[in-house]
């Protein structure tokens, strides 16, 4: 437990100090959601019914900057290579890693998701799902990411998010279905239940997945 | 015991080392030598469990905490040298005294709260040095220890070495020094 913690607080300590790991993204969620209302209208009705869509699409592409990077750094520095060495369960050190990423990355996205009620026109009815189906949607599509990134590296840069995106699509239709039933009156439990059979069917594989990936690296 | 038999390596179809057979029982040191590419970073790799793609067979000691230390430091650019190695996943959990003991005996004490960032890959060197003084491992895998090293830091180096293995510990490294010295070595030159 003690070497699990003593990577818990690493990561943590890591990241806390790379201030592009989570301005990086955020500023990308930003921009990008101050330019729809100046690219695409400024007709409040229109703005309200892209506003789910664009919301995810947005958190979709501003997690790929972070994500396709967690493992890089490690392999370059030699870091895997002591992990390997430890004998350890790579798995949960990989999951301690997705978690920290998501910490730095995705929270501050979901927080600051909260003003697309000011700049996108979201009904305020449309605020409760869109936070709840990031915070459960989210986590499942950093797991694709680091599955990714363990699978692309040292390859160039566009084979973390092709490999991704694809993977990352029924998610993104759930979490803007959810929104867009929770808009009309609809109940929207079933979208979140299905998000969270997602992440808690995918998180073993990706996981075993994304350790394979690694180790294949140094086989 | 530590024991190989007819262990070969294999990438891209070419084999880097062939049926090498040894075994490590004892001896407190075994140095590994070889031309450039002969495969001596790739059978600690084997030994530490990293490459595990080999053919024939190695046993290990079961209970037996292995420190390895590769060409690479694994050191975080952005932890200062004293978080490096408070946070090095090799090593048990260490007082700030020791590692303040530690750093001031290779001149590093002054560095401690520097980011490893700004270190030269001598210092770096001298960082793994640290942690592998502070480790209480049973066997000791080190790739080129003696690499990008002082004469003084070398001298320490090898003190360090007769410290562990006085205190019954196992060391295996690799170097491409040939001179004459009293560790028993293999030439890895002659299983390629």
């Amino acid at each position: 437990m003690i070497f699990f913690t003593k990577i818990f607080k690493k990561e943590f300590l890591i990241y806390s100090r790379k201030s592009s790991s989570f301005i990086s993204p955020v500023v990308f969620f930003l921009i990008s959601i101050s330019l729809y209302p100046i690219g695409i209208s400024n007709d409040p009705d229109i703005l309200k019914n892209l506003a789910p869509g664009l919301i995810w699409i947005t958190v979709l592409l501003s997690t790929l900057i972070s994500f396709q990077n967690i493992f890089s750094e490690d392999y370059e520095d030699g870091s895997i290579e002591l992990l390997l060495a430890s004998g350890k369960n790579l798995s949960l050190i990989v999951l301690i890693k997705i978690f920290v990423n998501w910490i730095f990355s995705c929270l501050p996205i979901i927080i600051l998701s909260v003003f697309s009620i000011f700049l996108l026109y979201l009904p305020q009815e449309g605020l409760r799902p869109l936070i709840i189906s990031l915070l459960i949607g989210t986590p499942t599509i950093c797991l694709f990411g680091a599955l990714a990134g363990a699978l692309s590296l040292g390859k160039n840069s566009i084979t973390g998010p092709a490999l991704m995106l694809p993977l990352s699509l029924p998610v993104l239709i759930l979490g803007t279905q959810a929104i867009n039933y929770s808009l009309n009156d609809i109940s929207f439990s079933s979208n979140i239940l299905l998000l969270t059979a997602i992440l808690v069917f995918l998180l073993p594989i990706i996981l075993f997945a994304s350790v394979g990936a690694l180790k294949l690296h140094f086989n | 015991m530590l024991k190989t038999a007819n262990l070969s390596y294999k990438f891209d179809d070419k084999y880097i080392f062939s049926n090498l057979s040894f075994e490590f029982a004892n001896d407190s040191v075994f140095k590994l030598v070889g031309d450039n590419g002969s495969g001596k970073s790739t059978l600690l790799k084997i030994l530490s469990g990293i490459y595990k793609n080999y053919e024939g067979d190695l046993s290990l000691p079961e209970d037996d905490l292995v420190f390895y230390s590769g060409h690479k430091t694994g050191l975080k650019n952005n932890l200062s040298v004293r978080e490096n190695i408070h946070f090095d996943i090799r090593l048990p959990k260490i007082s700030h005294s020791q590692i303040n003991s530690v750093l001031k005996q290779l001149d590093l004490l002054d560095y401690s709260n520097i980011q490893s960032a700004y270190l030269s890959e001598g210092q770096k060197r001298k960082i793994n040095i640290v942690s592998f003084m502070l480790s209480t491992a049973d066997l000791y895998l080190l790739d080129e220890p003696f690499n990008n090293l002082d004469r003084k830091t070398t001298d320490f180096l090898q003190e360090i070495f007769d410290m562990k293995i006085n205190t019954g510990a196992k060391i295996i490294f690799s170097s491409h020094d040939r001179s004459n010295d009293d560790f028993p070595f293999i030439d890895m030159n002659l299983f390629n």
